[in-house]
């Protein structure tokens, strides 16, 4: 091994190489940062990062192990969040569902005659050892941190679980330090937040903000774990809804959502509350006629929000401690909306810099429908025009996916959209042109709920989502449509949000205290 | 490639450059002057001396990956004549690389010409170049204001050419005040490089300009000539060429307060063709040293301590600088002390900042219950704190504490009993070899403790916060929701429920503190503990010789007696609680727990019957001849259980007339009722008192809410009963000061019900008396105006109506032990009642007469042993007692205990066949013996099955994938398992 000196850029050269110990395959420049990898070689992801040029020279593209809480090349802590640790499903900013890999890194070209099929990999009994098992709890929500499924149940014990392997890492649940944690009534339901070594998990009752250093770097130990727990700001209100991070100019924020105990969906008086990551808080904002757990929009570094009407509420992030919404977007004619904590608003930018909102609803004749717009449009119009389009679901709408990136025919997850409902989940091309071409996963007939707890994921492959009894892999959009999906049997018993993430080609879900992993393989014809 | 970091021992790539576990360099570059002692100094200059050829720099890589290395083209622009460009610039551009481990020698040549002709007939006017800086630069990363590059090792030449003092900087970081009385001396040299003699016309101090260091912006300053001596004067005036002289400059002491900036220079004023003047810069920031002291002498000695002690040191940081503790060890000799010790300090944690000046109080208890077993054989125990910190000198603070915990023994042939009781506790001590047995007072002079428990909040450092028996009853009336009630009882319905505590903050408001009853069972096992050593070191010293024990001791072994009906997680948690009070741990499965060191109730009421059937002294069945088979129905109704055996007694006769050595114990059935006691009694007239309460509140105008009372009253805490009145009423506004001050009341009708209880086995007729103020009212019911009071009158009459009939609904208890055991009622010898529920005469009277009615005239007659018989027969002491009989069978001096149990399925084990219809799986009927099993199939494949016992859901199970049939093995109570293939399941209560 040597180095070589690149005297136009002023810089070490070295080939770019996979970061996982034991592999250095020799990979393939993405000379684009923030960008997930595939290792032919070891069949792992990695994150590729890239960083600022020194005076006018090449920008360093630098492969990072998911793993690491450090960059490798700079020595700096990781602050921001990782490419490879998608699936934060409630705390994304943008609550899109989609596996951001444009590139098509993790599942490569897009070919009629490649098509994918799931095999079981692993499976992990209890995230807890027999005698710290808890009556009544199970795993309500799954993360990926800084390469480690992060497993959290409903009485917000955390844990991380290896998901190559599904080995467990943490060797007990950790637990919440020194305070009641989420009872049965109040459970932990939905995914946290996670920037850097920091995870924040909400509760009704009570928010935990926690650096998990200590536990994510094997030398770190001995320092005291660094927490906040965060309490309503009054006995009758609760903390409702995901919580959501901001990637602010200034660094990582978050915003918790707060409302009236006794109001109709949990939404009455909802305030908005700003916190640093170490759970300092900075501000709070409230939203009156909120209807939808908030999104953020990086480029422009705004916090959007819809109101009954169908109005867009925009507050920017540059000054969190005395926050001051921009002037509402009004829409004419007016989009009823009902209120909903589940994340069905979400933010769709396309690499054109085009930035679609997406807001599904249900509609007064029972079926669901999908309004999108065009924020940039909107705001240079000073109103938002809604297109709206009935999708012929039906069922109460629980969750919506919708794919990122352009539209082009290599960007399978960047044309699909996804919805779940208590009767199925349903995946349509994006452009909804002819939303009766569907397919759908239903779960057992035996089953009450037949749709699914969680946000479908969308990826290169199609969309993945669990349902009572089974996984589900729908392929609408992609060369291979024309299959009906492909499907596994699951456990029927699914009586809650478990948590479905992907890595890599891995899938990962809860099972009841537990964990299963299905693995994407691919078939290739000749 | 995989590779360790030196730090964390993350993995590591071999491409990495720095640790993605704990961000240390993994490459690490050191480099020296080659075959030169002198190491080059933080700012990396070096002087260039006269007549050198070059200088040789050794780079090693110390790291554990690769490094790079290169000479840019940039830094040989910028350098001087002198330095030999075109022999450098051989290594221009050209990377090397550095393996771990590896030298590298790069050469830097000087033009000799050049640099000698700095020295020789130096034209002052031009200006030459006299310092070459020159770089490498590294594989490892720098962040700049224009982005991330390669980090540079920085080398600067400097031709000595004029005199030059060397340091000619000095930056004194901080200067201890202690270090300036100690004697401090700045030493300064003076070189003369130069071609030529140069004459000193002599030194000085002057102030300079400066600004103290961000870290001290605060400094006030202290001029120069205050702080050093004046340079001595010059004894030899010429300094030759090549020569050098050194100067010692002594601080002076002077009185000091705060922190001081001190910026000054060392002047020299030389001749040397046109003069000249040169100085050396002396800067830097003094004060007291911060460090951390204490008052406390060494060793800290604490003789005679009898039971736990809190003491306090103070921690002072005497400097001008803040300290921080970095870290803490307790160390027992050289090792660190165990987890649970007798010795904890607290006040102090590690990261904590102690200000200029400050205090802290921290303090440390000494825990006689967790002192470890192997220093019970000696007087003093010594542990040995630590206290790390960043401030000056040793930077650690450390004493000694020596305490005298006294020696203690572990008893051996004394067996404890623990009767655990809904109710009340008692601890019973038994020596078989020298037939003594002692109850153990327990509360002051009373041999039972109330099992009760209050939380008090808050206390000082050490204090426990929790109050037991007598004195938590007497605080309940402070904050009634902070009692604990019938512990065991919530542990044996639902070991899941919260104990929700109220308590008041600093500011005021009222916070929960919230525990689960596992926790709380630990405490009060460990109480039981607590109070039975303590009980023993009062012991007259008759009683201490008959139990062969000293004064201080340590149980380690314990039997508890427990319900008969009881499933696995109460078995679970009695076995936790025992082990965290320091009992039985050598047991550590829950079955050998409960088989080795467990009774049912009445069970061991039975054990102490024979007990006191054999005791000479004893007035119990006077008037029944002893036999050698003796058949006892033991039925004790404690305050929240009702439990019933049939127990065989062989050889009594035999062994009175000394034919036998061993009376036999033969346990033939055992039935029980989890869910029924004398409590229940209470809640009957709690329930009387709210109706006519109710109604008295309704005709003044202001109806009470009795119904909530009622319903709280039912709850056994504050916490299961707050979280369903939340769920009844999500919206309402202040639900914990409404719910607190229901559960209050409840308290209050459930105390005085229970007083009037024990006063309606007496009299005809109670009144109990409650204010009519502050009750929770209906909505729009107004508080009477003026105080008054209720009075609510219940007759025995009524009271024993009711009675009966609760009593008549358990005397399937009878039939069924005696069914088990396969008894008929005519060879039933003895009828033993025990327990708080039976001292209820009613409650003997429906069994005896029921028992009565089964047998025919001429049966021989009955033994009845109830309380208040004056047979001397102790209901109370009798179930701690029989415990510790169980403890001794092993020992087969006396008495030999045997189960001979037709254990068998109580209730019928069903499936759901449709909404309301239920069908039992074959072979698992009501009666099966057990262990039992039985094949379920479905009727198409699933992943789950649930089982129902009573309509009621009991247990379920869920399979990783559909099966088709399972088997189901029942071993016992509560102990159900699925088995399908290589599967196997336990069910998950319901």
């Amino acid at each position: 091994m040597s180095f070589s000196w690149d005297r136009d850029n002023r810089r070490f050269v070295t080939r770019t190489r996979c970061p996982w110990p034991g592999c250095g395959e020799p990979t393939e420049p993405f000379h684009q940062g923030g960008m997930i990898g595939w290792c032919e070689a070891c069949e792992r992801p990695y994150e590729s990062t890239l960083l600022p040029p020194a005076q006018g020279g090449a920008p360093v593209e630098w492969n990072v192990c998911p793993t690491s809480v450090y960059n490798t090349f700079t020595g700096q802590a990781v602050r921001g969040y990782s490419p490879v640790d998608w699936s934060e499903a409630g705390g994304a900013p943008d609550r899109a569902g989609c596996a951001d890999d444009a590139r098509g890194s993790v599942f490569g070209r897009v070919s009629a005659k490649r098509s994918w099929s799931i095999a079981p990999d692993w499976h992990l009994d209890s995230i807890a050892p027999e005698e710290q098992n808890r009556v009544g709890d199970s795993v309500a929500a799954l993360g990926l941190m800084r390469g480690r499924v992060l497993v959290l149940s409903e009485r917000g014990r955390i844990s991380f679980v290896d998901p190559l392997s599904g080995q467990l890492l943490s060797g007990r649940p950790i637990d919440w330090p020194g305070f009641p944690t989420p009872d049965s009534e109040n459970p932990v339901s939905f995914s946290p937040v996670i920037r850097g070594t920091w995870v924040v998990v909400s509760s009704p009752m009570q928010a935990l903000f926690r650096d998990l250093a200590p536990q994510l770097t094997p030398g770190a130990g001995q320092g005291a774990a660094r927490w906040k727990i965060i309490l309503p700001s009054s006995p009758s209100r609760r903390l409702v809804g995901p919580p959501l991070g901001l990637d602010t100019d200034a660094g990582p924020r978050v915003c918790l959502m707060e409302a009236e105990a006794s109001s109709q969906a949990g939404l009455g008086d909802p305030t908005l509350r700003f916190f640093e990551l170490d759970g300092r808080e900075l501000g709070s904002c409230s939203c009156q006629g909120l209807v939808r757990p908030p999104i953020f929009e990086r480029q422009s570094q705004q916090l959007l929000w819809l109101d009954a009407a169908g109005f867009v509420h925009r507050l920017p992030v540059a000054d969190l401690d005395s926050p001051l919404p921009l002037p509402a977007l009004p829409t004419e004619p007016l989009l009823p909306l009902r209120a909903s904590l589940h994340p069905t608003f979400c933010l769709a930018p396309s690499q054109s810099g085009k930035v679609e909102l997406w807001v599904g609803h249900q509609q007064s004749d029972g079926q669901v429908g999908l309004s999108r717009c065009d924020l940039a449009e909107s705001e240079r119009r000073g109103e938002v025009r809604w297109i709206t389009r009935p999708v012929g679901a039906r069922g109460g709408l629980l969750a919506m996916s919708v794919g990122r990136g352009p539209q082009h025919p290599q960007n399978i997850a960047g044309q699909l959209v996804a919805i779940s409902t208590d009767q199925g989940v349903f995946s349509f091309p994006k452009d909804l042109v002819d939303a009766m071409e569907h397919q759908s996963a239903r779960g057992h007939d035996a089953a009450d709920h037949r749709g699914s707890w969680d946000q479908p994921v969308i990826c290169d492959v199609g969309v993945l989502t669990r349902v009572s009894g089974t996984l589900h892999l729908m392929g609408t959009g992609t060369p291979w449509a024309r299959e009906n999906g492909r499907r596994v049997s699951l456990p029927l018993r699914y009586p809650h949000s478990q948590g479905l993430v992907l890595y890599g080609r891995t899938l990962i879900y809860g099972v009841s205290m537990g964990l299963g992993a299905h693995r994407l393989i691919l078939e290739e014809s000749p | 490639m995989s590779i360790s970091c030196p730090n964390c021992a993350a993995t590591a790539s071999g491409w990495d450059r720095y640790c993605g576990g704990c961000g240390t360099p993994l490459a690490r570059l050191r480099w020296h002057l080659h075959q030169d002692s002198r190491e080059l100094g933080d700012d990396g200059r070096v002087a260039v001396r006269r007549g050198s050829h070059g200088l040789r720099l050794s780079v090693v890589n110390e790291g554990v990956v690769p490094a790079g290395l290169v000479l840019p083209a940039e830094a040989l622009e910028a350098l001087p004549p002198w330095v030999d460009q075109p022999r450098l610039a051989q290594l221009q551009e050209r990377a090397i690389t550095l393996e771990p481990g590896q030298e590298q020698i790069i050469a830097i040549p000087f033009g000799a010409r050049e640099l000698e002709a700095l020295f020789v007939g130096v034209d002052r006017q031009a200006t030459p170049v006299l310092e070459a800086p020159i770089y490498l630069l590294t594989t490892l990363c720098q962040l700049s204001p224009d982005g991330w590059s390669p980090r540079p090792l920085k080398l600067s030449l400097v031709v000595a050419r004029e005199p030059w003092f060397s340091p000619a900087a000095s930056h004194y970081r901080f200067i201890p005040s202690a270090r300036l009385r100690e004697g401090l001396i700045h030493r300064v040299t003076l070189h003369n490089e130069s071609a030529e003699d140069v004459s000193l016309e002599g030194l000085s101090l002057e102030e300079h300009p400066g600004a103290p260091p961000s870290w001290a912006a605060d400094a006030e300053h202290i001029a120069i000539e205050a702080l050093l001596e004046a340079p001595p004067p010059t004894d030899h005036p010429v300094l030759r060429a090549g020569e050098s002289r050194s100067f010692e400059l002594r601080f002076l002491s002077p009185e000091l307060q705060g922190l001081r900036f001190f910026s000054g220079r060392l002047v020299c004023r030389y001749t040397h063709r046109e003069g000249g003047r040169i100085q050396a810069l002396i800067q830097g920031v003094l004060g007291r040293a911060p460090t951390l002291i204490c008052d406390a002498p060494e060793p800290i000695g604490h003789p005679s301590v009898e039971r736990d002690e809190v003491h306090s040191l103070v921690l002072k940081n005497p400097g001008d600088l803040p300290v921080q503790v970095t870290e803490i060890q307790v160390l027992k000799g050289e090792e660190p002390a165990p987890g649970a010790d007798w010795f904890h300090l607290e006040g102090l944690t590690p990261g904590e900042i102690i200000p200029p000046g400050g205090e802290r109080t921290v303090h440390y208890t000494l825990a006689l219950a967790d002192r470890p077993q192997e220093e019970f054989d000696q007087a003093w125990s010594s542990r040995r704190f630590r206290i790390h910190h960043d401030g000056a000198g040793a930077r650690v603070l450390e004493r000694s504490v020596d305490a005298q915990l006294g020696v203690v023994q572990v008893p051996t042939g004394v067996f404890m009993g623990i009767d655990f009781g809904t109710s009340n506790s008692m601890v019973v001590l038994l020596r078989p070899d020298t037939r003594t047995h002692l109850a153990l007072p327990l509360e002051g002079e009373s041999l039972q403790l109330p099992s009760l428990m209050y939380y008090q909040g808050a206390t000082a450092p050490g204090e426990a916060p929790f109050l037991f028996g007598t004195r938590a009853d007497a605080n309940a009336e402070l904050n009634p929701a902070n009692l604990v009630r019938s512990i065991k009882s919530v542990i044996s319905r639902s070991p899941e429920t919260w104990y929700h505590f109220l308590e008041r903050s600093p500011e005021g408001a009222w916070r929960r503190r919230s525990y689960r009853p596992q926790e709380l069972l630990d405490r009060f096992i460990t109480e039981l503990r607590l109070r039975a050593e303590r009980a023993v070191s009062g012991l007259n010293m008759q009683q201490l010789r008959a139990l062969r024990i000293g004064p201080k001791v340590r149980f380690r072994q314990a039997i508890f007696s427990h319900p008969v009906e009881v499933d696995a997680d109460m078995k679970a948690a009695l076995m936790q609680a025992s082990h965290a009070a320091g009992l039985n741990l050598q047991l550590v499965s829950t079955q050998e727990f409960i088989e080795e060191r467990c009774i049912d109730e009445a069970t061991s009421a039975a054990l102490a019957y024979v007990y006191a059937r054999l005791d000479p002294s004893s007035r119990v069945g006077v008037e029944h001849p002893l036999g050698d088979r003796e058949r006892v129905l033991a039925v004790d109704i404690g305050g929240g259980t009702t439990d019933v055996a049939a127990v065989e007694l062989q050889d009594l006769a035999s062994f009175w007339e000394q034919d036998v050595e061993q009376v036999s114990v033969e346990l033939h059935a055992t039935a029980g009722d989890p869910l029924w006691g004398g409590d229940d009694l209470d809640l009957l007239l709690a329930e009387w008192i709210l109706d006519d309460l109710r109604e008295q509140s309704a005709r003044a105008g202001g109806e009470i809410q009795a119904q909530e009372i009622f319903q709280a009253a039912g709850f056994r805490s504050f916490g299961e009963y707050f979280n369903g009145y939340r769920a009844r009423h999500p919206a309402r506004e202040g639900a914990l000061e409404q719910a607190q001050a229901l559960y209050n009341r409840a308290v209050e009708v459930l105390r005085k019900a229970e007083a009037a209880k024990c006063k309606l086995s007496e009299l005809e007729r109670v009144e109990i008396r409650f204010s009519d103020q502050r009750w929770p009212r209906q909505d729009g019911a107004r508080e009477p105006e003026g105080a008054g009071e209720f009075r609510v009158a219940l007759s025995r009459e009524r009271f024993e109506r009711a009675v009966r009939e609760q009593a008549r609904a358990r005397i399937a208890l009878l039939e069924r032990a005696c069914a088990a055991a396969d008894w008929d009622w005519e060879s039933l010898s003895t009828v033993l009642f025990t327990g708080q529920g039976t001292r209820v005469p009613c409650v003997r009277e429906e069994m005896l007469q029921f028992i009565a009615g089964q047998r025919s005239e001429g049966a021989p007659k009955l033994l009845v042993v109830q309380p208040q018989d004056r047979s001397g027969f102790d209901p109370k002491r009798c179930v701690g007692m029989g415990a510790s009989i169980w403890g001794t069978r092993e020992d087969g001096e006396w008495i030999k205990v045997r189960r001979r149990m037709n254990r068998e399925l109580t209730h019928d084990v069903q499936t759901r066949w449709g909404p309301f219809h239920f069908r039992t799986i074959p072979g698992l009927e009501r009666g099966t013996a057990l262990p039992a099993r039985a094949v379920h199939a479905f009727r198409k494949p699933r992943s789950t099955l649930e089982l129902f016992r009573d309509g009621q859901l009991h247990m379920s199970f869920t399979f990783p994938e559909p099966v088709s049939q399972v088997e189901l093995v029942i071993a016992g109570p509560g102990d159900i398992r699925a088995l399908s293939g290589d599967l196997d399941l336990a069910g998950e209560p319901s």
